[in-house]
């Protein structure tokens, strides 16, 4: 049975690892010759690459610097000092982290009267920054948490001050949480496109549509997303320990070091959760302010009920498949040798592979081959588990790799066979990890834009299609009302990881 | 070590058997049905979707729409036609420009059909042979704030938004799609090269704002962003008609010699191989309508009539009032990919 599970995982690994072998593999065939027509196109245009460089890194530069250096900070006064209120600022940064992209981007560059765009690289950096600055702070603030208080505590005996043991011991020791959050926002930043398409600031994201579009085949944009594969699969293969750690980690102790803050504590701690309110309250409080008198709930739900009818089960199926898939995946990474280099390079492919790219080949290679699907919802859960798959992964691999190997080692020996072995230890560790997986792909798949608005079937749109379709049109309103329920809907799923992540944070 | 691979056979057959089930209630294969038809439209969603539900309610003929707009990059439809040419998925293409409808007919991924009725339709807007039709169009207009720009300054021709008294308050939609693409390869069609390309150089001189679609053009004249700009009539009629302080101005009618203004309709064709052919061509046939032109123009989109049994609109100004520019459309398709990379190349960097 083994054999026939194993199959079933490899399912969904091989099909989603064809979508960008087929369309980087599209880059060398223009109207089914070989040809390096494409890459002529693309690469002997170096004006292109100079300004997509250029604005490419100004973006990613502005973006990540501020992340790091905000998103470390408020990382460290909410999860590392005794400020008042952490816990109520975690659940505000967890409520931040769940609006979309595209409604928290909107938000921040679009006021509701008009605005010029400014074609600024630079604008787009903050604004990118300030969309993914709360799932940073998340993700370093689990990592800091995690520091052994044993390390932080020997550092201050031997006489360091507080603010020498963080930079010395305690950001040191979280490493491996800055280098897998960096990389995740990098990633983000370079494959959205919905803020730069608003800006229209020309990027490697922007420039895979604009290519298409001249074009009308996969090739040219495929060439341009291949450069984005080739930088991002490089990084990523040198984060591999960090981000696919298959070493077994010793449960971390369950109380934290906690800075005292001294007089500083109550001024801290009212700039920090006002930071932390603000992040969710800008965009949330934006969107009631544009909200028409007299329209209530009910209007909305009646005029939005199509959309939030095929974004919200869709986005729940596809997070449903996407986490029982990635325990088994993530399971054979940690145990397998053999295949482990296997699953490492298809989720360097897969995280590194911009969306539109998927998108694109995903639809070239679905319209021949899954017949009565194609014109389904099918379609919409096919292309999340493709895009969310990898990130489901990276989400059990912790708490899978709390199980030691001796254990599951030890039970085969004593004759339990892998249903068992499945059943009896891994699901019951994994099952945090599953339902953050879980909770973590709903949320990401509701949001998308970038590859479902290629992929959606006649008749059918999600919540983020009708979204930007409202906001061309200038109906913020309408779209102010279609966010606020989206972000009803939202709050099951963000409100089961804010339990999940208080337990695990300890909050 | 060998694989000890957790067995998650409930787990994993149970969510096959969710997803299964999922997709069997779900699939729709539009071949197996002639009540359904598949229409990929460009035209607004706002605009289109309540004829669409007429007709439904009227036949009892499932409209199946894929809608696209300038937001969502326009690459959806001609290029998902495109990649659909082995295995057609759409049944009728519901353009709202002319232009790349000419293209897919000349890359052979339409289908000739014969319109009842239609010598009602101006000869030059529909296909000789039989492709496409053209019905409600929209003008290529100049909507101008009336608190920027006095009576007598008002522009009078798209040139002048290379004015240099307004500079840097102008405005343009992106040319690399919709309307905006159409009308500078009907102007290269027209002109020729060189005229575009120095017409395209003197905007970007002027540091022309470019928006993200011709609404945003609309939006940011009414608002005082720009003094006037380039814009489409259903743009800049809800823009008036919420009392915002602009005019619109139907450029190039200012003088005999004037070249007048583009008018570019709505384009309905049929898709080579459609799998629902006949509910297409009822399709076609209701939306190819004085009724259904009636209701366009009507609406806030105010569409311009232009079939011959329609009266004329009230709100806007047809071809047969002010005079329109008489452009090869062959040609300006001709044109396009050449334009385009012009506007690539050159305009946007």
């Amino acid at each position: 049975m083994n054999r026939v599970v194993a199959l079933l995982h490899a399912l969904p690994v091989i099909v989603s690892c064809a979508v960008p072998v087929y369309a980087l593999a599209q880059s060398f065939d223009v109207e089914g010759e070989w040809s390096l027509e494409a890459w002529r196109n693309v690469l002997s245009d170096m004006g292109l690459w100079s300004i997509m460089l250029q604005n490419s890194s100004t973006a990613l530069g502005i973006a990540l610097a501020c992340v790091l250096v905000v998103g470390t900070i408020l990382a460290l006064l909410v999860f590392k000092t005794n400020v008042f209120g952490s816990g109520l600022a975690v659940w505000l940064l967890i409520l931040a982290a769940a609006i979309p992209i595209h409604v928290t981007g909107a938000s921040l560059v679009a006021p509701s009267t008009v605005r010029i765009p400014s074609r600024s690289a630079i604008e787009l950096g903050f604004a990118q920054a300030l969309a993914h600055l709360p799932i940073f702070v998340l993700l370093v603030g689990v990592a800091l948490r995690g520091v052994p208080r044993s390390s932080e505590a020997a550092a201050i005996a031997s006489g360091a001050g507080p603010l020498r043991t963080i930079l010395r011991v305690t950001i040191p020791a979280a490493r491996s949480g800055f280098i897998v959050a960096t990389l995740l926002v990098a990633l983000w930043v370079s494959s959205e496109f919905s803020i730069a398409d608003f800006l229209i600031v020309r990027t490697f994201a922007e420039e895979i549509f604009v290519q298409f579009a001249s074009y009308g085949r996969i090739a040219e944009p495929a060439v341009v997303g291949f450069v984005q594969v080739a930088v991002f699969g490089t990084l990523i293969m040198l984060a591999r320990e960090h981000l696919f750690a298959t070493n077994a980690t010793r449960r971390t102790e369950a109380v934290s070091t906690r800075f005292d803050l001294g007089k500083a504590r109550v001024p801290v701690s009212i700039i920090t959760l006002g930071a932390c309110a603000a992040l969710p309250g800008f965009p949330i409080a934006r969107l009631f302010a544009s909200l028409p008198d007299d329209r209530g709930v009910a209007y909305y739900a009646k005029t939005f009920d199509r959309e939030l009818w095929v974004s919200i089960p869709t986005s729940l199926i596809a997070a449903l498949v996407c986490a029982a898939f990635a325990v088994g995946i993530g399971w054979t990474l940690l145990r397998s040798r053999g295949a482990r280099p296997w699953i490492v390079a298809w989720l360097t492919l897969l995280l590194a592979t911009p969306a539109p790219i998927l998108g694109i080949g995903f639809i070239r290679l679905a319209n021949p081959l899954i017949g009565a699907a194609y014109n389904s919802q099918a379609m919409f859960v096919l292309a999340h588990t493709i895009h969310f798959l990898p990130i489901a992964v990276l989400c059990v691999l912790p708490a899978l790799r709390r199980i030691p190997e001796n254990v599951d080692r030890a039970a085969r020996i004593s004759g339990a066979r892998g249903e068992t072995i499945g059943r009896v230890i891994v699901h019951p560790i994994a099952l945090r990890g599953t339902a953050l997986a879980f909770v973590v792909v709903a949320i990401l798949a509701l949001g998308d834009l970038s590859m479902t608005v290629l992929v959606a079937p006649p008749g059918l749109s999600t919540v983020a299609q009708r979204f930007a379709s409202l906001i061309h049109y200038g109906l913020v309103g309408e779209a102010a009302g279609l966010c606020l329920l989206t972000l009803a809907a939202l709050a099951v799923p963000a409100l089961a990881l804010a339990a999940l992540l208080r337990r695990r944070i300890g909050t | 070590m060998p694989l000890t691979l957790p067995s998650l056979r409930r787990t994993v057959v149970g969510i096959f058997v969710l997803v299964a089930a999922f997709a069997a209630f779900n699939c729709r294969d539009s071949s197996e049905s002639s009540q359904v038809v598949v229409v990929y439209t460009a035209l607004d969603r706002g605009f289109s979707e309540p004829i669409f539900d007429e007709f439904e309610k009227a036949t009892g003929i499932e409209v199946l729409p894929v809608f696209d707009t300038e937001a969502q990059k326009s690459v959806g439809l001609t290029n998902r036609i495109r990649g659909e040419r082995d295995h057609p998925r759409c049944d009728v293409f519901w353009n709202n420009e002319i232009v790349n409808t000419i293209r897919l007919q000349r890359e052979g991924l339409l289908e000739a059909f014969q319109l009842s009725n239609a010598e009602k339709l101006p000869a030059h807007y529909r296909d000789p042979g039989g492709f496409w039709y053209g019905f409600a169009a929209r003008a290529r207009v100049l909507i101008v704030n009336t608190e920027l720009v006095s009576e007598d300054q008002m522009p009078k021709s798209v040139r002048d938004l290379a004015d240099q008294r307004y500079r840097g308050k102008t405005a343009i939609a992106k040319p690399l799609f919709g309307t905006t693409a159409s009308h500078i390869a009907c102007l290269w069609a027209s002109d020729g090269e060189e005229s575009t390309r120095a017409f395209l150089d003197a905007l970007k001189a002027n540091d022309i704002q470019i928006h993200g679609g011709n609404k945003g053009v609309a939006i940011a004249v009414a608002s005082g962003a720009a003094a006037f700009g380039l814009t489409d009539t259903d743009d800049a009629m809800i823009e008036a008609e919420a009392g915002k302080p602009v005019r619109i101005v139907y450029p190039d009618t200012h003088s005999p010699d004037a070249p007048g203004t583009l008018f570019l309709p709505n384009v309905l064709s049929l898709t080579r191989g459609a799998p629902n052919r006949e509910a297409a061509l009822k399709l076609i046939e209701h939306l190819i309508s004085p009724e259904v032109e009636a209701r366009l123009a009507k609406g806030p989109s105010a569409q311009i009539p232009i079939h011959a049994d329609s009266a004329p609109s009230t709100r806007v100004k047809s071809p047969r009032e002010v005079k329109s520019f008489r452009v090869d459309f062959s040609k300006a398709a001709e044109a396009f990919d050449a334009a385009r990379d012009l506007v690539e190349r050159n305009f946007l960097r």
